[in-house]
């Protein structure tokens, strides 16, 4: 009984991931997105060709702050709004999703399937864009193809990740459980979370971003000086960031909650829009 | 009675609008027509059949579960929505396939299904063509398509006829008689009449979120000769007409203006009789006669009449 | 048979030759004014309009009074202070409320209209694409001027009034600040909300409209301040539109912040420039695409 319980749901969360997967990449908004995953590699091309100070940054750190300002802060958020929450939207607010509720599938394959899709598409372009814009640093020189550079341009895929499961999985409860869930993302992603953050300690123990700084290596662009690293970065480490740890275990848990939602609107919610004459 | 369908005080409400109140009905196998005015709470009730709505009170079973959240439930349960409900961009093809999919068969019998569906509603030619330039009748039969290729034994039609032209109307007609010959339950929702005594003889009468009669048409039929009916006759002498109809014991109040007169009848069919021989007869001359409520609004006008008590 | 000489009455009544916009700009916010959400937001938008109401009534009497208790510390917090840089900072910081409250509003203006297949009921009446466009892009303005310029005048008013020494003729001071609170006003609504009506008119549903709004002003914005970041030049922070808008709000209201390189006087022809160019590419794109729905 559970087996084949189990195994019909397996059967579901294919389904679902490949449906999604197939939607996904012949949409608009995905060529859209690949666009600007790869648009901060020109950045340091820019900066090498038309530079004209001496003083201006090195490839480590425009690599750092391309990946930290850019990747995870903004394109971690846009990826999970456009291919995330979009992709959900579509279906509720073209009320295709009746064909899926009068059919015999488990929500929650439904929701972890499409969601795999979703991180698997977004994955792609911020790996690759993390990867193309290192290449591109390498140019501008103090960084390389050494293990350290390598191993710092994973550290931050890593992050971006993370980032992409996070923001993923709440714009998937958003899209689920409220109706105009673009314009909440909106005021959550880049209202609140910058607004969040310029209240350390408080306020930004709510915001993803606060995690996914915790979890950028530290002081990269000073890792040469072990001095640096030990004392400055644990004293920071102690007075505002959460320790590496304690963030990937927020995030794992906020995103089991934020996707619980999310299949818990799915069974619980009324999807139809259509109501008689005369109602509100 | 092998009961498909039951609703026990099945009520609805959205905010302050009572959609569907406080139903009881057990519904048989067969074809059913489930026919009433736009707003009656047709669809509502289709959708909490469907477990698309959750009921304010009351219950509803499909053979005997909850269809609500059941997939063993929904694996036995096809529907046709009553909108056109499309992501425009793919092809019918693909559409069918991927609720193939959804409804658990493996690719290759997906694929195999829904090139069988899709030759049996001829749209075989047109099947990798995106949603968006299909015709109105072409997205209906991808929605009739995609209701019954996974061979459900209940399917609920949410008004299918809707820009269908006269010949594929004919085919639909045809195709859920044969559904109802392999002994699958049909719940069609209509607010024509004669559309429903096309396929069948059961109709259930919804108005105002209430079932007001489940039963044969003819029997609706009965009710709708049987009730005083409004006749409006037009001519240049009505104080002449006035005076012969007057006579007529089936008619029981006439009322003249400057060129109509206006009779409400017990019994229509003599009183059209008696009309026609004072024609023939040249006792008065006539422009036309009509009926003014002849259709299933004045069925149910006179169906709420008798439910509700005196004084309301 | 009888014959009836006049079947059909003629419309008897005057057709609207001028203003025929107002139509779609009525039910433009009629339509939106429904909504909740819309409600919600803008009640969140009136938050600092009232906060700043109570700064006037509390500084003006706190000024007026040499006896009263907070007088000397209301005197010595500047940013306390009712001048003319209150009201640029008042619009300034209504900049983030005026963009979403614009995207609720006008994300969905001309797509939804589309999608609905209103476009033909809208063309098939004497309504010109100018009419519909002016009516859409009004409809969003007055959005935006509602929590921006509407406010500043009734924070002028209050100001007005709670002045001791305020007669008729001390109105007419005020007439300069309402003229530059009207142009900040309306450098930071009109680019907003026909760069928004553009992207309605180009994308096919609401939520991808406002994706990809934000997605433009933080790339925009992400970009000016990294460039300017990494290549030391402060000159590429004119890239970024909303720092255009308060450096254009600053001249008007004639606050030296200087935080570019070249010349003040280069910076914002400069800048104009850019935010009328941006404009009228914003305006270009609605007009050839809603002109090509009236052609059909």
């Amino acid at each position: 009984m559970i087996t084949s319980r189990a195994k019909s749901i397996y059967l579901d969360l294919k389904t679902s991931f490949l449906h999604a997967l197939t939607i996904t990449l012949r949409r608009d908004r995905f060529i859209l997105m690949s666009i600007i995953s790869v648009l901060p590699v020109m950045i340091p091309i820019f900066v090498a060709l038309f530079s004209k100070t001496l003083f201006r940054e090195n490839g480590l750190e425009i690599f750092v702050k391309l990946c930290e300002q850019v990747y995870i802060h903004t394109i971690a958020p846009l990826l999970a709004l456009f291919l995330g929450l979009i992709g959900i939207r579509e279906e509720v607010d073209s009320l295709t999703i009746i064909y899926l509720l009068t059919r015999p599938v488990s929500k929650f394959a439904w929701v972890l399937g499409r969601f795999i899709a979703y991180f698997l598409v977004s994955a792609f372009l911020m790996v690759m864009g993390i990867f193309f814009t290192f290449t591109s640093c390498v140019i501008l020189g103090s960084i390389h193809f050494d293990t350290t550079g390598v191993s710092l341009m994973l550290q931050y895929m890593g992050v971006g990740l993370a980032g992409l499961i996070a923001y993923g999985a709440i714009s998937f409860s958003l899209g689920t459980a409220i109706n105009h869930p673009i314009i909440a993302g909106v005021i959550l992603f880049f209202g609140w979370e910058k607004l969040a953050n310029y209240i350390p300690g408080i306020a930004d123990f709510w915001t993803v971003q606060k995690y996914l700084d915790s979890m950028f290596p530290a002081l990269a662009t000073q890792r040469y000086n072990r001095a640096v690293v030990s004392v400055l970065g644990s004293f920071q480490k102690e007075l505002y960031f959460v320790s590496i740890n304690r963030a990937l275990v927020t995030i794992f848990i906020s995103t089991v909650i934020f996707l619980a939602l999310s299949v818990f609107s799915m069974r619980y919610r009324e999807f139809t829009k259509d109501r008689v004459v005369g109602s509100k | 009675m092998d009961c498909q369908i039951e609703a026990v005080d099945l009520s609805k409400w959205f905010g302050e609008v009572v959609a569907l109140n406080n139903v009881s009905i057990q519904i048989p196998s067969g074809i059913i027509g489930l026919l009433g005015p736009n707003g009656a709470g047709k669809s509502t009730f289709i959708k909490l059949a469907l477990g698309l709505y959750k009921p304010s009170k009351g219950k509803i079973l499909i053979l005997g579960e909850k269809p609500r959240n059941n997939p063993r439930m929904l694996s036995q349960l096809g529907y046709c929505p009553e909108m056109d409900h499309f992501v425009e961009e793919i092809s019918g093809y693909e559409f069918l396939y991927w609720l193939a999919r959804y409804s658990g068969f493996d690719a290759k019998e997906a694929k195999r299904r829904v090139l069988e569906i899709l030759d049996k509603f001829k749209m075989t030619e047109k099947m990798y063509d995106p949603i968006a330039t299909y015709s109105k009748g072409m997205r209906q039969r991808i929605k009739l398509a995609q209701a019954i290729m996974h061979d459900p034994s209940v399917i609920f039609l949410d008004e299918p006829m809707n820009g269908l032209d006269p010949s594929a109307r004919e085919e639909l007609f045809r195709l859920i008689n044969i559904l109802g010959s392999q002994g699958k339950t049909i719940l069609f929702s209509s607010h024509v009449l004669h559309e429903v005594e096309r396929v069948t003889d059961t109709v259930i009468l919804i108005y105002n979120g209430r079932i007001l009669a489940f039963g044969k048409v003819r029997e609706i039929r009965d009710l709708i000769q049987n009730h005083p009916r409004k006749v409006v006759i037009k001519t240049f002498e009505p104080k002449k007409v006035y005076n012969q109809l007057s006579i007529d014991p089936n008619i029981t109040s006439v009322s003249f203006d400057t060129d109509e007169v206006t009779i409400h009848t017990t019994d229509p069919t003599s009183t059209f009789k008696y009309i026609n021989e004072l024609i023939i007869e040249d006792k008065i001359s006539i422009l036309s006669y009509r009926c003014a409520d002849e259709d299933l609004q004045s069925v149910f006008q006179y169906l709420i009449s008798i439910h509700m008590p005196k004084g309301l | 048979m009888p014959v009836y000489p006049f079947t059909y009455r003629p419309f008897e009544g005057k057709y609207i030759r001028r203003f025929r916009w107002w139509v779609v700009f009525t039910e433009e916010i009629r339509l939106w004014n429904k909504s909740r959400i819309f409600q919600i937001l803008f009640l969140f938008g009136l938050i600092q309009p009232l906060i700043r109401f109570l700064q006037v009534l509390a500084y003006n009497s706190a000024m007026q009074d040499p006896n009263h208790p907070l007088a000397p510390l209301i005197r010595t917090v500047t940013w306390l202070k009712v001048d003319a840089e209150m009201y640029y900072h008042f619009i300034r910081l209504q900049a983030p409320c005026v963009l979403i409250v614009l995207l609720f509003v006008g994300a969905g203006a001309i797509c939804a209209d589309r999608k609905n297949r209103l476009w033909e009921v809208y063309f098939s009446k004497p309504i010109h694409w100018y009419d519909y466009l002016i009516g859409k892009v009004l409809a969003v303005c007055f959005a935006g001027y509602a929590l921006t310029f509407l406010p500043s005048l009734i924070l002028m008013f209050t100001d007005y009034i709670t002045q001791k020494n305020s007669s008729i003729f001390t109105l007419f001071n005020y007439l300069p600040l309402v003229w530059k609170c009207f142009l900040f006003s309306s450098v930071m609504v009109i680019p907003c909300a026909l760069g928004i009506i553009a992207g309605s008119s180009i994308f096919p549903t609401e939520n991808i409209t406002v994706i990809s709004v934000i997605t433009i002003v933080i790339a925009n914005t992400t970009l000016a301040g990294l460039l300017s970041n990494f290549l030391r030049d402060p000159n590429f922070m004119q890239v970024s539109l909303p720092v255009a808008v308060y450096f254009m709000g600053q001249k008007i209201f004639n606050i030296s912040r200087n935080m570019f390189f070249r010349t003040d006087d280069i910076s914002t022809l400069v800048i104009s420039s850019y935010i009328f160019l941006s404009s009228l590419l914003f305006l270009i794109i609605s007009v050839y695409q809603v002109r090509k729905a009236e052609r059909g």
